[in-house]
C-alpha cells in the first residue's frame, strides 16, 4: 500500500492511498461529525455535515480550493493541507445543522432514538443553542391514529417520516449492500419521502439493520419501540444462535430483560450488518412457555419437582442401566446450538463418568455416511477460507444451497464481491432461491441430480480439455483414466438427467475454465443428501480441474449448519473422537485430566444409537438440546423408536415433542443466561455474555453435568462457564489463551488454515435414489425469517414476517387441480400426511413441492421415511 | 447583430422532414466525418471553432470531448442534454421542434468523435411536442441509414434514443440526468469521477446542449475557422437567446455572441411595454444576477457580461418593467427553487424551503427586518456548500434582489405593502 502524508488542523498525519479525507483523519483521532457516511456504504456527500477546508499544492505551492469539500468524497492526496476547525467551516458546519434542525420536530422526549441519537450529540457538540427558523415545521402525516404520525411500511419498521433527515443511508444501504428494491424514496426536496414501492413494504432479510443505520428516529421498530429508554439499558455481548456464520450481537437489557439485540459489527464475520433472525431471534428467551422447572414422570404424567429430585431419579438410573446393561446401554444425542462448554462437559461426563462413547449430534441425516467416511467433511470444512476472503474471489458456484436463507451473512459478503468487484454468481438448485436477484445465472436442475449435474460437468471439462493443465496439476493419463471412470457421466446422458440443455452445461463448464478465483459453495441440500460424499467429491474434483484447490480466495465450501456444528465436532460430540477432534489414539492429554477412559473401541453413531434404541440394546439415553422427533427424518420411526426407551432424560428450553416422551425433563438456559463459545463455520470461536439472570430454575447443561458428576463421586468443581473453559484452554495450545476473558474480542480462529491435499481426480457412481412411485418430489428449507427447527417460531417479530406454515407448489399444477393460493392442501404417502395452506411459487419446478421447515404445526418429517433415499408424495385438495 | 446560423431554416414547416434537411445540404457534415475525417480531427476541428457550451456554464465543448479517455475497455456514450428547464429559457425546444435533424446530426457527429456507439437524447418530461418530433426524425434517419449498423458502409455503428424525463429541473444537471437516464431518482452524482470517466452505467460519457451538439454539423461543414470568426474573440458563434417579460415582441433570437443586450430588447424586442421604465434584466435565466438598466450597453458574451457581474446562462432574457415587486419575483423564483430541490443534500433541500418561507411570511405582510439579513446569511449558508450547483443558483436571484433592491424589502416588511403597484398580489 502506498502511503502519503497530509496536515489536518496543522498535524501531520500518514494514510494509505486512496483513502478520503475523511476517513485519513477519523483514523488519526480527529473528529468530524458525519450523517450520510457510513464505512459500509460508498460515499454521496448528502449531509454536507462534514465539510472541511482543504488547500493542496500546485507548482510549488499551496493552493486553497475555492469551495469546501465534503471530506467523505474527496481523496487524501499527498501534501494537502486540511482545515476541520477554521472560521469558515465551524460556520458551514452550524449552518448545515441548523438546517437539519430547522425541519427535524425536536420531539426527543417521546423518540426511541433519544439517548443514542447521532444528531442529538452533534448538535450537542457543535450546534448552536437556538434557533432562527421560525416557520411552521413541515409533517408528514401517518396513517394511524398515532399521535406522532407513524407509518408501518414493514413487518417491523417503523417509519416517522418528520424526522428524518434525508441522509439516505437507509435507501443505500438496501440498494447497494443487500441487492434488495424494497425502501426507495419518493418525492422531491425537503417533501422527500422514505418508503416501500407503492403496495410494498420493507420486509427484506435484512431489513432491521435500517433501523440500526438510521442517525434519527425516523426509522424504528416495533420490537423495541416505546419501552424502555436507552440510557436505563446495559449492553452485553453475545452471539447470534441461529445459523452457523456466528455474527456478533450486542443485547439491551433492563431489569433482567432482553429488550433488543444490535449488531456489534465484527469486520472480518459480519461487519455490522447482522440479519433479521439475529435482531429479533432472541426473544425466544422470554417467550411464556420456557420450561422453568425440572419434570418428573409419575403415573404416565410429568409433574415439576426439584432439581434435587430429578438429578436422584436420573443418577439411580444409570447405575441400574449399567449395572444391568453395562456403559454401553446409556447413549446421548446433541443439538447443535449448545455452547463447547456445554460439549466439552457432556463429554467427559458420558466418557470418563459413564463410560460410553455413543454420543452423536448428527440427528438430520437417514442413512450412514456411504463414502469415505468423515475424510471429505473433514478437509472441506475445516478448509482454508474465511468470510471475508469471499469479497475477493470473482466467481461464485453455488449449487444445492439457499445460502441466502441458510447463512445470510455468507451471502452478504458474496453480494458484496458482486457489488464492488463485479464477481460472478452462478447459482444451481433444485428450486429457485432468493440470492436469483444478484446472480447472473441460475439454472434450476432436476432435483437430486447433482452428482450428474457436478461429475457431468468436471467430465465435460476433461473431455474439451478445457482445464489448464499446469493449473489443474493433471497428467495426460490421469485425465484418460479420469474419462473412462466416468462412461456414465456423458453429456447427453447428464443433460437428460439434470435437464439442463447441452448449451448450458457446455456454457457452465467454459464459465468455470474461464475465471480464476472461483469459490465452490454448497449447502443444506447437500448435506442432507442421500449421496453427499459423491456431491462433494465432484465438487472437489471440479475445483481440482478448474485451478482453484488452493490459493487464495477459492476453494469448496459445505455450509449450512447450525451456530455450533463446528462446535460439535470440534469438542467430540462423535462416537469416534475426542474434544479438539483428537483421535482415540491420541487420548494422552485427555486422561491426564479426565482419568481412564474407555478408548478401545468407538461407540455407536445416531443410526446405530437409534437401531440400538430399537432392538432394546439401549435403554437409557439423553436427548439434549434436540427435539428429535421434529427433527429426524422419519417422524414413524424416531416415535416409536424413542418410546422404546426404558428411560429418557431430554434437555430443552422448552416443552417439545420429544420433551412429553420424556422420563425427566431438565429446563436448560438459553444462551443469554450463562458465558460461553461458540464456533462458526470458519473456524472462529467467540463468546457471548451472561446478559440476564436464569429464567426460573433453568440451568445450562455444563452446570447439570458438572452437579451430576458430583453425584457420582467425580465432581468436575465446573462452577462458572469459565472453569470449562480453564480445563479445555490448554489444548487449543495458543499462548496466552487460558481463561474466557483472554480471547480476542473479534474471535479467535480454532484451528489454522489447512491447504487442501491434491488427491487427485476421484471418481464417484450415482446410485438409483429408493423412492415411493408417487408424483411430486418434497423438498425443505427454511421459510422467510426463519431458521431450522429452532426457536425462530417463538419469536413474534419473526413470525410477523412469515406466521403460517405453507406447502408451495407449481402454478401449472395448482391450476390443473384447481387449487387456489391458500387452500388446504394436504400430502400424502405411506409414511404419513401434512396438511397445510397453499402457496402458488410460479418457478417452481413441477414435479417438486417445498415446504417449510421450520414450524411445528406441520412436520416434513412426518412424510419422510429412513427407507426412502428420497421422500415422494401425492397431493390431494382438501 | 442577429445572425441566423442554427435558425436558418427555422421557419421551413417542411424542415423536420429528412428529405428536405437533405435538400439544403444536411447529413453532409455527417457523412464528411464519417468517410473523410479521424475522431481526432473532428475533436480538433471543434477545438478550433471555439465552441462553447451552451447549457449554462460555457465550457468548450471540444475540451470536454478530449476528456473521454481513448483506451478505455468499456463502451462510451453520448448524451444530449434536452432537459431544458431553466425559467426563461426556451430556445432547445425551438431547435427540437422545427429543425430536429439538426440535432440528430451533431449528435451523430459528436458520437463518432468520442467513438460512441450509443447516443441519448434526453428530453424534458413537459416537452411532448419536442420529443415526437426527435423520435420522428431519428426514425427517418434510421430508415436513411444515417443511424444502426455500419452506418453508409463505413462500418460504424450508432444507436440513438430518445429518453424523456419525468419533469424534474435538476435533471438538467449532467450527473442528476445520467442517473435519470439510468431509471434512478434525479439526483446528482458526486463529482469526481466526472462523467467523461465514469457517467453513464459507470462508463465514459460526455453531455452536451442540444443547441451546442446542433452547432457542430455547421461547424464540420463550414470549418471551426469560419465559426471561430463570428462572435468575440473567446466567445465565438452565435446564441439563440429567449426573450421574455415585459417586452413588446417576446421570443427567440439568434444573436452573433457580443451584441449589445440594448440591441436585443429595444431594437428586435421593441422595448418595455405600455411605454414604462425598465427596471431589471436577468440576462441568461432565472439562476444568473439581475442587472440594473444602466448595464443595457453590456455585450452579450461570455466575458462582458459576467465583468457587469451576471452571467450568459442558458441565454433566457428576463426583462422587468419599473411595476414589478422585486421581492415577489425573489419569492417567485424562491418557489421554484424549493420545488425543484432535488432532497439530496442538506443546505439546498432545507435552505430552499427555509428562504421561500421567510419570503412569503414577508409578502404576507409578516416579515421582521432581521429577516432580510437572515435571508443573507441563508444565502451564505447554501452558496459554495452543495453538490450541484443548484443550491448556488437558488440564492442568486435572492441575493441580487436584496443587494439591489433592499429598500422594497424594507417597506414590504414596514408596511405590509409592496413598494410598487403589483397586480398578481391578489392571487397570493
Amino acid at each position: 500500500m502506498d502511503k502519503i502524508k497530509l496536515k489536518i488542523d496543522g498535524i501531520e498525519i500518514e494514510t494509505e492511498k486512496g483513502k478520503t479525507v475523511l476517513e485519513a483523519a477519523l483514523e488519526n483521532g480527529i473528529d468530524i461529525p458525519v450523517f450520510c457516511y457510513h464505512p459500509c456504504l460508498k460515499s454521496i456527500g448528502a449531509c454536507r455535515i462534514c465539510l472541511v477546508e482543504i488547500a493542496s499544492p500546485r507548482g510549488g505551492e499551496i493552493v486553497p480550493w475555492p469551495k469546501l469539500q465534503a471530506s467523505c468524497a474527496t481523496a487524501a492526496t499527498e501534501g494537502m493541507e486540511v482545515q476541520t476547525k477554521s472560521e469558515r467551516v465551524v460556520k458551514a458546519r452550524r449552518g448545515v445543522l441548523e438546517f437539519i434542525l430547522a425541519n427535524h420536530p425536536l420531539d426527543c422526549p417521546t423518540c426511541d432514538k433519544g439517548g443514542e441519537c447521532p444528531l442529538q450529540d452533534t448538535t450537542f457538540k457543535y450546534g448552536l443553542d437556538s434557533s432562527r427558523f421560525d416557520e411552521r415545521k413541515r409533517r408528514f402525516s401517518g396513517d394511524t391514529d398515532s399521535t406522532f404520525d407513524d407509518l408501518q411500511i414493514g413487518p417491523e419498521v417503523i417509519r416517522n417520516q418528520n424526522r428524518c433527515i434525508h441522509c439516505y443511508r437507509c435507501t443505500r444501504l438496501v440498494e447497494e449492500r443487500f441487492f434488495e428494491q424494497d425502501l426507495g424514496h419518493y418525492q422531491r426536496g425537503a417533501f422527500t419521502e422514505i418508503l416501500p414501492p407503492p403496495g410494498g413494504e420493507i420486509r427484506n432479510l435484512y431489513s432491521g439493520n435500517v433501523v440500526e443505520y438510521c442517525p434519527v428516529g425516523a426509522l424504528t421498530n416495533r420490537d423495541w419501540r416505546y419501552k424502555v429508554r436507552v440510557w436505563k439499558t446495559v449492553e452485553f455481548p453475545t452471539i447470534c444462535r441461529y445459523c452457523s456464520d456466528g455474527c456478533n450481537l450486542r443485547v439491551s437489557v433492563f431489569r433482567n430483560k432482553i429488550y433488543r439485540a444490535q449488531s456489534r459489527a465484527n469486520w472480518s464475520i459480519d461487519e455490522g450488518l447482522p440479519c433479521d433472525l439475529g435482531r429479533y431471534g432472541y426473544q425466544f428467551a422470554h417467550h411464556d412457555d420456557r420450561l422453568t422447572k425440572p419434570m418428573i414422570r409419575k403415573d404416565d404424567e410429568l409433574v415439576e419437582s426439584s432439581w434435587g429430585e430429578a438429578l436422584t431419579v436420573i443418577k439411580n438410573k444409570i447405575d441400574e442401566t449399567v449395572k444391568s446393561r453395562g456403559s454401553s446401554g446409556v447413549a446421548c444425542l446433541v443439538g447443535e446450538s449448545l455452547s463447547n462448554e456445554d460439549y466439552y462437559t457432556i463429554g467427559r461426563f458420558f466418557r470418563s463418568v459413564i463410560g460410553t462413547n455413543s454420543i452423536d449430534h448428527r440427528i438430520y441425516r437417514k442413512k450412514k455416511l456411504s463414502f469415505g467416511k468423515d475424510v471429505v467433511e473433514r478437509e472441506l470444512c475445516w478448509n482454508k477460507l474465511d468470510i471475508a476472503d469471499l469479497e475477493n474471489a470473482s466467481q461464485f458456484f453455488i449449487v444445492g444451497s439457499d445460502l441466502h436463507s441458510e447463512n445470510p451473512i455468507t451471502a452478504l459478503r458474496v453480494l458484496k464481491a458482486k457489488r464492488y468487484s463485479n464477481a460472478r454468481i452462478m447459482l444451481l438448485n433444485p428450486l429457485p432461491t432468493h440470492l436469483n436477484r444478484a446472480a447472473d445465472e441460475e439454472h434450476i436442475y432436476n432435483a437430486y441430480s447433482e452428482v450428474f449435474l457436478l461429475q457431468g460437468l468436471a467430465r465435460l471439462i476433461v473431455e474439451s480439455k478445457l482445464y489448464d493443465p499446469e493449473k489443474a496439476n493433471l497428467r495426460e493419463d490421469e485425465a484418460k483414466l479420469f474419462l473412462k471412470e466416468t462412461a456414465e457421466f456423458e453429456l447427453k446422458t447428464v443433460s437428460e438427467k439434470t435437464g439442463l440443455a447441452p448449451v448450458v452445461l457446455e456454457a457452465l463448464a467454459r464459465s468455470l475454465c474461464k475465471t480464476e478465483k472461483t469459490v465452490f459453495i454448497s449447502g443444506e441440500n447437500v448435506r442432507i443428501h442421500y449421496q453427499r460424499d459423491p456431491i462433494l467429491i465432484a465438487l472437489y474434483n471440479l475445483a481440482k480441474l478448474t485451478g482453484n484447490l488452493n490459493g487464495n480466495s477459492c476453494g469448496v465450501l459445505l455450509l449450512g449448519g447450525e451456530s455450533n456444528s463446528m462446535g460439535c465436532y470440534l469438542f467430540g460430540m462423535r462416537p469416534d473422537r475426542l474434544p479438539y477432534d483428537k483421535p482415540f489414539e491420541k487420548a494422552e492429554e485427555l486422561k491426564a485430566v479426565w482419568g481412564d477412559i474407555a478408548t478401545d473401541q468407538p461407540g455407536n453413531d445416531t443410526i446405530d444409537i437409534l437401531q440400538k434404541i430399537n432392538d432394546e440394546k439401549i435403554e437409557c439415553a439423553f436427548l439434549l438440546g434436540l427435539d428429535a422427533v421434529n427433527h429426524y427424518p422419519d417422524s414413524e420411526f424416531i416415535n416409536r423408536t424413542l418410546s422404546k426407551l426404558d428411560f429418557m432424560v431430554v434437555a430443552d428450553l422448552f416443552l417439545t415433542d420429544t420433551a412429553r416422551l420424556a422420563d425427566v425433563v431438565l429446563p436448560i438456559s438459553s444462551h443469554f443466561e450463562t458465558d460461553g463459545t461458540f464456533v462458526n463455520w470458519e473456524g472462529v470461536m467467540q463468546k457471548y455474555t451472561k446478559s440476564i439472570k436464569n429464567i426460573g430454575e433453568s440451568m445450562p447443561l455444563w452446570q447439570i453435568f458438572a452437579k451430576l458428576s458430583a453425584m457420582f463421586d467425580a465432581d468436575f468443581k465446573f462452577r462458572t462457564a469459565d472453569d470449562v473453559f480453564r480445563q479445555y484452554a490448554p489444548m487449543i495450545g495458543r499462548d496466552g489463551i487460558s481463561r474466557m476473558a483472554t480471547l480476542p474480542e473479534k474471535g479467535l480462529r480454532f484451528e489454522k488454515k489447512k491447504e487442501y491435499r491434491d488427491a487427485g481426480l476421484m471418481a464417484v457412481s450415482y446410485r438409483q435414489p429408493s423412492s415411493e412411485e408417487l408424483p411430486l418430489t418434497v423438498l425443505s428449507g427454511n421459510g422467510d425469517h426463519h431458521f431450522s427447527r429452532n426457536f425462530s417460531t417463538r419469536c413474534e417479530s419473526l413470525n410477523n414476517f412469515l406466521a403460517d406454515p405453507y406447502i408451495a407448489i407449481n402454478d401449472k399444477l395448482a391450476e390443473d387441480m384447481t387449487i387456489s393460493e391458500g387452500d388446504l392442501i394436504k400430502l400424502e404417502n405411506s409414511s404419513g400426511k401434512i396438511v397445510a395452506k397453499a402457496l402458488i411459487w410460479q418457478n417452481l419446478p413441477q414435479d417438486v413441492v417445498f415446504v417449510p421447515d421450520n414450524f411445528l404445526e406441520v412436520k416434513v418429517n412426518s412424510v419422510r421415511s429412513k427407507d426412502n433415499d428420497i421422500d415422494k408424495v401425492k397431493l390431494v385438495k382438501m | 447583430m442577429e445572425k441566423k446560423i442554427l435558425f436558418a431554416n427555422i421557419d421551413d414547416p417542411g424542415q423536420p422532414e429528412i428529405d428536405t434537411y437533405i435538400s439544403k445540404g444536411g447529413y453532409e457534415s455527417f457523412k464528411k466525418v464519417l468517410k473523410e475525417m479521424k475522431p481526432e480531427e473532428v475533436i480538433e476541428e471543434v477545438k478550433k471553432s471555439g465552441l462553447r457550451g451552451r447549457g449554462g456554464a460555457g465550457f468548450p465543448a471540444g475540451m470536454k470531448w478530449s476528456f473521454v479517455p481513448k483506451d478505455s475497455p468499456k463502451p462510451k456514450y453520448l448524451v444530449c442534454n434536452g432537459d431544458e428547464s431553466e425559467p426563461g429559457t426556451c430556445k432547445d425546444r425551438v431547435l427540437m421542434e422545427h429543425d430536429p435533424h439538426l440535432v440528430v446530426e451533431g449528435m451523430a457527429i459528436a458520437a463518432y468523435a468520442i467513438g460512441a456507439n450509443h447516443a441519448f437524447i434526453y428530453i424534458r418530461g413537459e416537452f411532448d411536442h419536442p420529443a415526437n418530433q426527435m423520435r420522428k426524425a431519428i426514425g427517418q434517419a434510421y430508415d436513411k441509414g444515417y443511424l444502426g449498423k455500419n452506418i453508409l458502409g463505413t462500418g460504424y455503428d450508432l444507436e440513438m434514443i430518445v429518453h424523456t424525463g419525468g419533469g424534474a429541473y435538476i435533471c438538467g444537471e449532467e450527473t442528476a440526468l445520467l442517473n435519470s437516464l439510468e431509471g434512478k431518482p434525479g439526483q446528482t452524482r458526486i463529482r469526481p469521477p466526472f462523467p467523461a470517466v465514469e457517467g453513464l452505467y459507470a462508463c465514459p460519457t460526455v453531455v452536451n446542449n442540444v443547441e451546442t451538439l446542433s452547432n457542430v454539423s455547421l461547424i464540420i461543414k463550414n470549418g471551426g475557422e469560419w465559426y471561430a470568426s463570428i462572435g468575440t474573440e473567446k466567445s465565438t458563434g452565435t446564441r439563440i437567446f429567449c426573450l421574455s417579460g415585459h417586452v413588446k415582441n417576446p421570443g427567440n433570437y439568434e444573436l452573433e455572441l457580443g451584441t449589445p443586450l440594448s440591441y436585443l430588447i429595444n431594437d428586435l424586442g421593441g422595448r418595455v411595454i405600455d411605454g414604462k421604465k425598465l427596471k431589471a434584466i436577468i440576462p441568461g435565466g432565472s439562476s444568473t444576477p439581475i442587472l440594473l438598466p444602466d448595464k443595457i450597453d453590456t455585450p452579450l458574451d461570455f466575458e462582458s457580461i459576467a465583468q457587469a457581474g451576471s452571467m450568459l446562462g442558458s441565454g433566457g432574457v428576463i426583462v422587468m418593467h419599473e411595476d414589478t415587486d422585486m421581492v415577489w419575483v425573489a419569492r417567485t423564483l424562491a418557489h421554484f427553487y424549493m420545488h425543484e430541490s432535488c432532497g439530496e443534500c442538506t443546505p439546498c433541500r432545507q435552505g430552499t424551503k427555509w428562504i421561500y418561507d421567510i419570503l412569503s411570511r414577508i409578502t404576507f405582510g409578516e416579515g421582521k427586518m432581521d429577516d432580510i439579513d437572515l435571508l443573507l446569511d441563508l444565502c451564505d449558508n447554501i452558496d459554495g456548500k452543495t453538490i450541484c450547483p443548484l443550491g448556488d443558483a437558488a440564492v442568486i436571484p435572492i441575493r441580487s434582489t436584496i443587494n439591489l433592491f433592499r429598500n422594497e424589502y424594507e417597506y414590504y416588511i414596514k408596511t405590509g405593502k409592496p413598494l410598487v403597484n403589483n397586480k398578481f398580489m391578489s392571487f397570493v
